[in-house]
């Protein structure tokens, strides 16, 4: 009898820092604890997500004017705009589950400060490693 | 390679630097300094977007860094 099959295989080193990169690039579904509604979230500060910063602190400045782009009010205007195009990429509403994925309507969501509760709970979730991890690590 | 000037990726990736800079200032500020109860529950979570925006903002500043230098 061999015993080979009976030498438990070593853990992978830093395993617990795996990601799936498809779940990454192409978002996992979630689902918010008390509204039912489902967003589908990228990892945060993924490659389009910086370029997506860039291009929207440009929109910014254009409509609002050169140099405007460094206060605290567009930091958080850019970032819902950033959020909305590269980190959400489609959602499933609890009270219309057809309706289709909307960026702009989500960077106005993201924007609205009576829903600083999304805006965190969004930027939370797109930030954390266990939600991107493979579903089984070696 | 222009050592003295900076070229417009450059000069983007700067921005988004600082911009995540600030936005790792603001949320850890509120982990420190809670507006509300929400923050205050939340402290744990509003630290872990600092973190994060702090540790991005470093990666994008040393990116712009080495272009500038390359």
């Amino acid at each position: 009898m061999s015993t080979a099959t009976n030498v438990p295989t070593p853990p992978r080193p830093f395993a617990s820092l795996q990601v799936d990169p498809q779940k990454v690039r192409d978002g996992v579904w979630i689902t918010h604890p008390d509204t039912g509604d489902q967003v589908r979230i990228r990892r945060r500060f993924n490659p389009e997500h910086a370029a997506a910063y860039a291009a929207a602190r440009a929109e910014y400045e254009a409509q609002h004017g050169k140099g405007t782009g460094e206060s605290d009010a567009a930091d958080l205007a850019i970032d819902a705009v950033a959020m909305s195009r590269a980190v959400v990429v489609d959602w499933r509403l609890a009270s219309d589950p057809t309706r289709p994925y909307d960026p702009a309507e989500m960077a106005a969501l993201l924007a609205d400060p009576e829903l600083d509760e999304l805006r965190r709970w969004i930027a939370a979730q797109s930030n954390r490693r266990a939600n991107f991890r493979p579903e089984v690590t070696s | 390679m222009n050592h003295v000037g900076r070229t417009g990726s450059e000069q983007e990736a700067a921005q988004l630097a600082a911009l995540l800079q600030r936005l790792a200032r603001h949320y850890r500020e509120r982990a420190e300094q809670p507006r509300d109860l929400a923050d205050r529950i939340n402290r744990h979570e509003l630290l872990e977007l600092a973190e994060g925006a702090e540790e991005f903002a470093q990666e994008t500043a040393a990116r712009a860094h080495f272009a500038c230098a390359t």
